[in-house]
């Protein structure tokens, strides 16, 4: 072991010698989580107002007429008219730019760094996920409507308790394929994984995202082949390198889904599905077979698209390249041969 | 890709099961969060967080012995997240990570040779440096564990552990 290991190891003992950790400690800490875990059934509706309180939007300021008069010495009737309140919208300055309409949200969108990714379709679905699985097997859907500047998301699946249960969102459309939320109702904990009181979304289809279309697969770096199926897992979005011109409203892109349980998406257009089948992974050639189902809705069952010599790399970023060495179905989504991987729960990149 | 046994793929994460699993894991899950982010109260709460994760997506697991590399997987996901929401001015990126580097209050109060200065440095390495030096250092992982941890080839571990600690060196020689 070198002087700097020795050291290291030394100061990292004395660090970690001082998280003591007693009984008490640990009961409490067991009692935080099992609380956390619970609060879908015991705690949600109270949950549920106080942070509907705490993410109010507006706040009422009085105007200063009536201020004068409340609690005043003089003991002077308030005015008939006290004056108008103002109304402070703390939200204003970050939700800026369109309301949401049905088609300016229609896509995949995912939270800027962060793991969860959202369909909104325009036939009023919409699906939520943060491990994956958006298109096999998402940890929420429901359905979603538009008042205002409002969206209310109804689940319908997801865990047993929260069917039926609402949660609602402000959102704008504060540039090309950048949707900010704030949250004026939050999901009741443990039913929905978009915890953030407010953030950003990114359009990831249609590719409008000015980052998201630009980002580029670097050529050199530490490309390793894969170190197993696993590390497959996810959704994963092809370079840009087709974009639609920006007088048709721009966008592109396409997404492919390598889920755990076998099974292949590949999404494309606003998140509608191109192609779904079998997926198997060859890890002594770093072969890469997707095989098509009978309800493809564009290729023929058992057209193969073969992506051999899958290579990854890890930037912080996890980036995966492949050359398409047969493409039976011939469309022209398969012929993508880099991606970069939406981050999810567990990913490394995540 | 794995096959989940019957008994287990049926199993219900019950209680005294969680809680086995809580009191093997979470003093040392909390001595590695403490060593990435200066501050016991974040990393009780980024530890926390992992096991009511780790609850919710149990039933994902291909094997009970995948419980503990979730969970330190889980926790360093959530530390960088927290290093990341410390940074109060940044340039949008999506997909990569941010300047991370921020101060723990811990950290300004450490001398050079004080005790924790070393580990104060550390958190100053890149991202992947210095989570190899936790796997590596604090959960003492062999290349091998941190490489399937953090899903990444034994090369890239090795040449991340011997990047970090130059790094590292050059930190103290200059501070």
């Amino acid at each position: 072991m070198s002087s700097i290991e020795e050291r290291l190891a030394t100061d990292i003992a004395a660090v970690t010698g001082r998280v003591v950790v007693g009984e008490s400690d640990a009961r409490y800490a067991r009692d935080a989580v099992q609380e956390r875990i619970d609060s879908r059934r015991t705690r949600g509706p109270r949950h549920t107002v106080a942070a509907a309180a705490a993410a109010a939007a507006v706040i009422p300021v009085l105007g200063v007429a009536a201020f004068q008069t409340l609690g005043g010495d003089d003991g002077a009737a308030p005015p008939a008219n006290p004056g108008p309140t103002t109304e402070v919208d703390v939200h204003g300055d970050f939700l800026v730019g369109a309301r949401p309409t049905a088609q300016l949200i229609n896509g995949v969108w995912r939270v800027d760094n962060g793991v969860v990714l959202m369909l909104f379709s325009e036939d009023g679905r919409m699906r939520l996920d943060d491990s994956g699985m958006l298109f096999s097997n998402p940890a929420v859907t429901g359905t979603y409507e538009i008042d205002g500047d409002l969206i209310t998301v109804t689940m319908d699946r997801g865990p047993a308790t929260c069917t039926g249960r609402q949660f609602t969102m402000r959102a704008s459309l504060s540039a090309a394929g950048e949707m900010r939320f704030v949250h004026t109702q939050p999901a009741v904990e443990g039913c929905s994984p978009l915890w953030q009181l407010r953030g950003v979304l990114e359009q990831v289809l249609p590719t409008k995202n000015k980052y998201l279309s630009g980002f580029k697969v670097p050529a050199k770096g530490d490309w390793q082949p894969p170190v197993g199926p696993t590390s497959l897992h996810g959704d994963w979005m092809a370079e840009v390198t087709d974009p639609m011109p920006a007088e048709d409203g721009g966008g592109g892109g396409r997404v492919l889904e390598v889920a755990p349980d076998g099974r292949y998406t590949v999404a494309a257009g606003s998140g509608a599905v191109v192609d779904r089948g079998r997926w198997t992974f060859d890890s002594s050639a770093s072969r890469l077979s997707l095989s098509s189902a009978g309800d493809s809705p564009t290729c023929d069952q058992g057209d193969h698209l073969l992506l051999s010599g899958v290579e990854q790399l890890i930037t912080g970023t996890i980036l995966m390249r492949a050359t398409v060495s047969q493409n039976a179905c011939g469309e022209d989504w398969a012929s993508s041969n880099e991606w970069f991987l939406l981050p999810h729960e567990g990913s490394r990149s995540g | 890709m794995g096959t989940r046994p019957a008994e287990w793929r049926d199993a219900a994460m019950d209680a005294e099961h969680f809680d086995v699993l809580f009191r093997r894991h979470y003093a040392a899950l909390l001595r590695l969060g403490v060593v990435m982010l200066g501050s016991r109260e974040a990393a009780e709460d980024a530890v926390q967080d992992a096991f009511v994760a780790l609850h919710r997506h149990w039933s994902s697991l291909d094997d009970p012995e995948a419980a503990e590399a979730y969970l330190r997987s889980a926790v360093l996901n959530r530390c960088r997240s927290w290093v990341r929401r410390q940074v109060t001015q940044r340039t949008p990126r999506p997909l990569m990570l941010v300047h991370e580097h921020q101060e723990s209050p811990e950290d300004t109060m450490v001398g050079r040779d004080e005790v924790g200065s070393v580990v104060a440095l550390m958190r100053t390495l890149a991202r992947r440096q210095r989570e190899v030096l936790a796997c590596r250092y604090v959960l003492e992982l062999s290349v091998a564990e941190t490489g399937r941890l953090l899903q990444i080839s034994e090369g890239s571990v090795k040449a991340h552990t011997h990047r970090g600690l130059q790094a590292l060196q050059q930190r103290i020689e200059m501070s």
